[in-house]
């Protein structure tokens, strides 16, 4: 162990959460006191889940997305945590999504420096089982919705909008001396694994995103997916 | 769903304003179950027409005001930005009815001055400063010295008008930027300044507002400059004789609010149809969802104006007038910190700046953090308003130690904090104020014997200045904390590491 390099990379999980605007910090709050060391609150648009909805361009719903990375020491605490907060009745609506991450880079705690034995960093057994895909797209600014209705058509049925700034261009476009940085648009959708093919295609067949340079997409294994603060019927 | 999300938001805002007119109407205001049960509609009429207007300008005006900034920027071309901002603020102004209603008061002081003049010279003067808001950010010039500058010129202006004029011209700067233009030019600046790289983008997305409603208060001194002064001062009725059916006050007030909202949403339909060929290109979903927008904000700011209008600015002048005549007049002060604070929480433009603040610093600002702060500041404001309804003080012993106060401030304050207060100068007096405060205002200060046109007008420009101030002052404070906070966890981490 090198004493002046005190990061480590470790096994652990990825939790997307997204839930209602302003229950993100709750959540984080939650998923701290269940060994989370932090978390990153991103401000999200949820679209319309159903068609008549979208019709009258009343399906909007502001969301909070939340980031947790955990380490496989605490993850499988906080898995059981957001697991149990299914019966936290409406309030946390949402969904959580769980990923495998090969490596998270983090500082070692002062506590681990005795014991990081790399065997303990191994990961656990993962279940090769996949239910879910997460797609993501990351589009330029406007077409999110766009992406959004031809999915929607091709079976998934509601995604959420994330913004954000492209830093691609090898020079930056300068005007005023003032960098001028392309907007983005980040569209996630979780959908059943064996529709997410169909989804790529159908979103690829779009007119406006057909050229070069609309965007690019990519999917994700999600290793379980969590209903939050659904009420048990 | 947004909508239902949207009614609950703006109904916890206004049920408080409902609640205070039913306390003060068994105490010192018996206004009588008929204008009890009409004020009670128009809450309900301004809940469903805020929630509809706001929910319209989320899904239209606002994200397709962003794209048009960003997209000008893009284009770089200076003159094209320059241009195209002073267009978009002189038409945008042109079609304010509040700019309208402004002329008739400024005609009420001196006949002499031409309406259409007046309304020109007003559109001028907010298209030039779009366009200064627009060229400050792409020179990078400093927001606080261009703010000094021009608040310099506007008070150089004032030590030589006529003194008629001050009141109005600083409600001006107030009550030009209507609830359909504030949504508009602030997306546009936040478009604008998104698509700068680095830190500072946050700090350069707010501020349109706050120097566009520096124009009107210029326009209007300028014009008392060259007024020949002193004419009659009509006394202002302060209201319509009241409808003898609770419903008809609403069927009333009806046509001429759509006539209203149509005159100031036509402009920037055909404005937005422009952009959309020459600019924006956007995608027909896109533009289906943009025009589904202005349909729910028409029909949301119909509704509200209705509620306003028919609702609220009768009975906020009658009770007015009940509790100016009391002979304890001094309680009009504790009533107008009361109503201030809770008046400013049904403005719809001071939702929509609430929520772009909320957006752009991801959260780190929060819209109940800005509602409190705003909520003090037009308290304080309304109170100080009252004071000189009681009193008679000129106008000058409070805008000149205010405006130096926040001109000072932002030497203390961050810049973004600097930028959002002045914004919200402008947002916070919007048609809410200059109905149901406006109308409460003067109705006291007839019933107590003062001089409407001296005593009353002013209030809004109150309403638009001491938020510059408590906004800053949160700023301060944000800073503060922050500081306090980061000290705070490097100590923990140095201990953590010690350990």
């Amino acid at each position: 162990m090198n004493d002046t390099d005190n990061t480590i990379y470790s096994h652990g999980k990825l939790f997307i959460s997204i839930v209602e605007r302003r229950h993100g910090e709750n959540l984080v709050s939650q998923t701290k006191r269940s060994g989370a060391r932090g978390g990153t609150i991103l401000r999200g648009r949820g679209t319309a889940t159903s068609a008549l909805l979208e019709m009258l361009g009343l399906g909007d719903t502001e969301k909070d997305v939340v980031f947790t990375l955990a380490t496989d020491d605490v993850a499988p605490a906080i898995h059981d945590m957001l697991r149990a907060s299914q019966t936290q009745g409406r309030k946390h609506a949402g969904i959580s999504m769980k990923i495998d991450v090969k490596r998270i880079l983090r500082h070692i705690l002062p506590t681990e420096l005795a014991d990081s034995d790399p065997s303990t960093q191994r990961s656990a057994s993962m279940n090769n089982h996949i239910g879910q895909i997460l797609i993501t797209f990351i589009l330029n600014k406007g077409y999110a919705d766009d992406a959004m209705a031809a999915a929607r058509k091709a079976g998934a049925t509601g995604g959420t909008i994330l913004n954000g700034r492209g830093t691609g261009k090898e020079e930056d476009v300068k005007f005023f001396g003032i960098s001028l940085v392309p907007e983005k648009e980040i569209l996630l959708i979780l959908v059943e694994a064996s529709q997410a093919d169909a989804i790529l295609e159908a979103v690829k067949k779009v007119p406006c995103l057909s050229e070069p340079g609309a965007g690019i997409a990519y999917s994700l294994e999600v290793e379980d997916s969590i209903q939050l603060g659904k009420t048990e019927a | 769903m947004n909508l239902l999300s949207k009614l609950r938001e703006t109904s916890i805002s206004v049920v408080p304003i409902i609640l205070i007119v039913f306390i003060l109407s068994v105490t010192v205001a018996p206004i009588g179950w008929n204008l009890l049960i009409q004020f009670t509609l128009g809450g309900v009429l301004i809940i469903v027409g805020l929630s509809l207007f706001l929910l319209g300008t989320d899904i239209g005006v606002i994200p397709v005001g962003q794209q048009v900034g960003s997209a000008l920027v893009k284009k770089r071309n200076l003159t094209l930005l320059l241009a195209t901002g002073f267009l978009v603020g002189f038409l945008i102004t042109i079609a304010e009815p509040d700019v309208q209603v402004l002329a008739k008061q400024v005609a009420s002081v001196d006949p002499s001055i031409s309406n259409t003049f007046l309304v020109l010279m007003i559109a001028l003067g907010v298209g030039f400063f779009v366009s200064v808001g627009f060229g400050r950010v792409i020179l990078g010039l400093s927001y606080r010295w261009v703010l000094i500058v021009f608040y310099l010129v506007v008070f150089l202006c004032a030590y030589f008008t006529a003194p008629g004029f001050l009141g109005i011209a600083f409600d001006a700067g107030g009550a030009t930027t209507g609830p359909m233009t504030v949504p508009f030019i602030m997306a546009l600046g936040v478009g604008v300044a998104s698509v700068r790289k680095g830190k500072n983008s946050e700090e350069e997305s707010f501020g349109m507002v706050g120097l566009a409603s520096i124009g009107p208060i210029i326009a209007v001194l300028a014009m008392g400059m060259f007024s020949k002064g002193g004419a009659a001062v009509e006394s202002v009725s302060a209201d319509t004789a009241p409808a003898t059916n609770v419903l008809q006050a609403f069927i009333h007030v009806f046509p001429e609010t759509i006539e209203e909202v149509g005159y100031a949403l036509g402009p920037l339909v055909l404005m937005l149809l422009a952009f959309q060929w020459l600019l924006l290109h956007m995608s027909r979903h896109q533009v289906a969802k943009m025009l589904k927008g202005l349909v729910y904000s028409f029909l949301g700011l119909v509704i509200f104006l209705t509620g306003v209008n028919g609702g609220f600015l009768p009975i906020g002048s009658t009770i007015g007038n009940m509790i100016g005549a009391l002979p304890y007049k001094a309680i009009l002060i504790p009533i107008g910190l009361v109503l201030g604070a809770m008046v400013v929480l049904a403005e719809p433009a001071v939702w929509v700046l609430t929520e772009q603040v909320e957006e752009v610093s991801g959260g780190h600002i929060k819209r109940s953090v800005m509602l409190a702060s705003l909520s003090i500041g037009v308290s304080i404001a309304v109170g100080l308003a009252m004071i000189r309804v009681v009193t008679g003080l000129s106008i000058w012993w409070f805008l000149i130690p205010g405006y130096v106060t926040a001109m000072a401030l932002t030497f203390f304050c961050p810049p973004l904090f600097t930028a959002i207060a002045f914004d919200s100068g402008g947002v916070a007096s919007g048609p809410m104020s200059s109905t149901f405060i406006l109308a409460f205002t003067l109705g006291a200060s007839a019933s107590s014997g003062g001089n409407p046109v001296t005593d009353a007008f002013g209030v809004i420009a109150m309403i638009a200045m001491i938020p510059l101030i408590t906004i800053q002052i949160l700023g301060i404070l944000f800073k503060r904390k922050e500081k306090r906070s980061t000290v705070e966890h490097l100590e923990h981490t140095v201990k953590e590491t010690l350990v």
